[in-house]
């Protein structure tokens, strides 16, 4: 019978590696087809830029590329860029702070829930950048008002997240671990902690996708240094290939964060079913 | 060893009108006994043994253990869940070793009691993995042993072979029959499936879907370690198709309702469908394993 059981693991076991196989040739496939794609966007873009001939509204593919490669290793550059992802990271870091201990209470105590969850709602109402002017009154220009903002955007993907993780461990897992002698804490340590942790994870990735995206354009205004800065500054000096080189290079920092979170997830979460 | 339950009953509330699925239920069960409280799906089995478990408060009556009364969950009383529960962020050897830490074991005792109850399981080497690279079965006697690890005077297991299909479902009675002869742990089961009461049990508590009341509490004296055939076999077999019939009947409390007689009628139809459809496989199975 013991023999019976093994074949069973070494089934589910091949089962895995037939299914990470089968996920390998969708995302080779999927490479090739992104590729496709870009070619064809480039394709347009160079006929538009041909079409217009007038390379301040629209410059052509290379020029573009061309000043990315300049700006990609231009220490200024850098300099902005390090100090746009540092605000991301400690706004980013508010977020999880503010965001995981009130997420950890509404998934656990439905009253608490009843409480937190119309002034979620109603606060979330309010377009993220009509906080901008109050918060350059708040913090005044640079790093407050754009910290602030990320935080704000962050803080809620978290909580939502969080919230859902606590609420999706199964009752029978509090039962087992009370019926194995486990008090309050162990339960919060051993039970909601690392059960919730995989929806944690993904409240941090949407986070920080959603800071990215929005401390850009809270750069645009409440600040004179920064990533959204330069872009402002490429666009005052009416140097149209830097900023689209720029936005590549915003694209590519936001796609390697991700990626990166999403790597930890995984090493992380490594117990989730893969 | 002593679990006495007495007087149980338990009113669920759906708003307008109160649905009385235990009441006055009792009985007691002795040192070393292997349990199971056999019953029609939907008759209590769940709500009594979560009562028992004290995940689940009754509206009346009294468990004691030992003459202590039970009012929440304690490591007195081990429980396996059907679908295992075993904390799937924890590796095998931490399931096991969660209770033990959490009871204050010194850590050489629990390494040796680890080893001890991987060896009871047949699971050594599989210390490092995590529950879903486990299959069915290892994944039971990992629960299994888990529950022992606390030294529980009494194991629960609610339907414990419900989520497998029927050859998965007959090693893994084999398993835990092993398992529990070299350990002997009192153990009270649920179920609502003939052989497998029998299979297992020294002793079947058949429940009515009637309030619970229970209709009968046999004996089942076959030697150990089972085998599936045999007059005597069949013989508790029969008796046992013959009172789940009887417990999914129509009591005074079903006439009562009148509106849900056909609803029963059905039910019974297909109970026994699949009582005997049930049994006609095993025999075969078991007669092919002889052979
Ligand atoms: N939380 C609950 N609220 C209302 N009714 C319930 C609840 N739990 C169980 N019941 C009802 O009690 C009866 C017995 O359920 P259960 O104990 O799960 O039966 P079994 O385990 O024997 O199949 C069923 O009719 C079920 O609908
Ligand atoms: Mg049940």
């Amino acid at each position: 019978m013991e023999e019976a059981a093994d074949k069973v693991s070494l089934y589910n076991t091949r089962g895995g590696w037939v299914s990470r196989d089968m996920l390998a040739s969708i995302t080779d496939r999927r490479r090739y087809t992104w590729i496709v794609s870009v070619l064809a966007l480039i394709g347009v873009w160079q006929a538009a830029a041909m079409l217009y001939g007038n390379t301040f509204i629209m410059p052509t593919p290379w020029m573009a590329i061309s000043a990315f490669g300049k700006d990609a290793i231009d220490p200024w550059i850098h300099e902005n860029l390090l100090l746009t992802i540092r605000r991301v990271m400690t706004g980013f870091g508010y977020a999880l702070v503010i965001g995981v201990p009130i997420g950890y209470l509404m998934g656990y105590s439905m009253t608490a829930r009843r409480y937190i969850d119309p002034l979620i709602d109603s606060l979330r109402q309010i377009p993220m950048m009509a906080w901008v002017p109050l918060t350059i009154v708040w913090f005044g220009l640079g790093d407050g008002p754009t910290v602030f903002l990320i935080a704000f955007v962050g803080v809620f993907a978290v909580i939502l997240n969080t919230t859902a993780g606590v609420e999706g461990i199964s009752k029978d897992y509090y039962n087992a671990a009370r019926s194995l002698g486990a008090k309050p804490w162990s339960i919060f340590a051993h039970v909601i902690v690392p059960g919730s942790f995989p929806g944690i994870l993904t409240g941090m990735r949407v986070a920080l996708g959603a800071g990215w995206m929005s401390v850009i354009c809270a750069e645009f205004v409440a600040t004179s240094a920064g990533f959204g800065f330069l872009m402002v500054d490429a666009q005052t000096r009416m140097e149209t290939d830097r900023l689209m080189g720029l936005m590549i290079m915003g694209a590519l920092v936001g796609f390697t964060i991700d990626r990166m979170l999403l790597l930890t997830s995984r090493v992380l979460a490594r117990w989730k079913v893969a | 060893m002593r679990l006495a339950m007495k007087n149980i009953s338990r009113v669920f509330d759906n708003g307008k009108t109160k649905h009385v699925v235990l009441e006055n239920v009792g009985f007691t069960i002795g040192t070393g006994e292997f349990v199971t409280l056999l019953g029609p799906s939907g008759c209590g089995k769940t709500t009594l043994l979560n009562i028992i478990a004290g995940f689940l408060p009754a509206t009346g009556g009294t468990i004691t253990l030992n003459d202590a009364l039970v009012t929440k969950p304690g490591p007195d009383r081990g429980f396996i869940f059907q679908d295992y529960a075993l904390f799937p962020w924890m590796k095998v050897k931490d399931n096991i070793l969660y209770p033990m830490k959490r009871l204050g074991v010194p850590k050489a005792e629990r390494e040796e009691r680890l080893g001890q109850l991987m060896a009871l399981a047949q699971l050594q080497g599989k210390e490092n993995l995590y529950p879903h690279q486990l299959s069915g079965g290892m994944k039971q006697r990992t629960a299994v042993i888990r529950a022992l690890a606390a030294r529980p005077q009494v194991l629960l297991m609610d339907e414990p072979f419900g989520a497998v299909d029927f050859q998965m479902r007959m090693i893994m009675q084999e398993e835990m029959e092993a398992l529990w002869l070299k350990d002997r742990t009192t153990v009270l089961m649920v179920t609502h499936d003939v052989e497998e009461a029998i299979y297992l049990s020294d002793r079947v508590i058949v429940m009515s879907s009637d309030r619970g009341r229970i209709l009968e509490d046999i004996r089942i004296d076959l030697p150990r370690p089972r085998q599936r055939k045999g007059d005597a076999y069949h013989h508790y077999e029969d008796r046992l198709i013959d009172l789940l019939k009887t417990a999914l009947g129509t009591g005074p409390a079903e006439e009562a309702r009148g509106d849900s007689r056909a609803t029963v009628a059905l039910a019974s139809a297909a109970q026994c469908a699949a009582e005997y459809t049930g049994c006609a496989p095993q025999e075969l199975a078991a007669m092919g394993e002889r052979a």
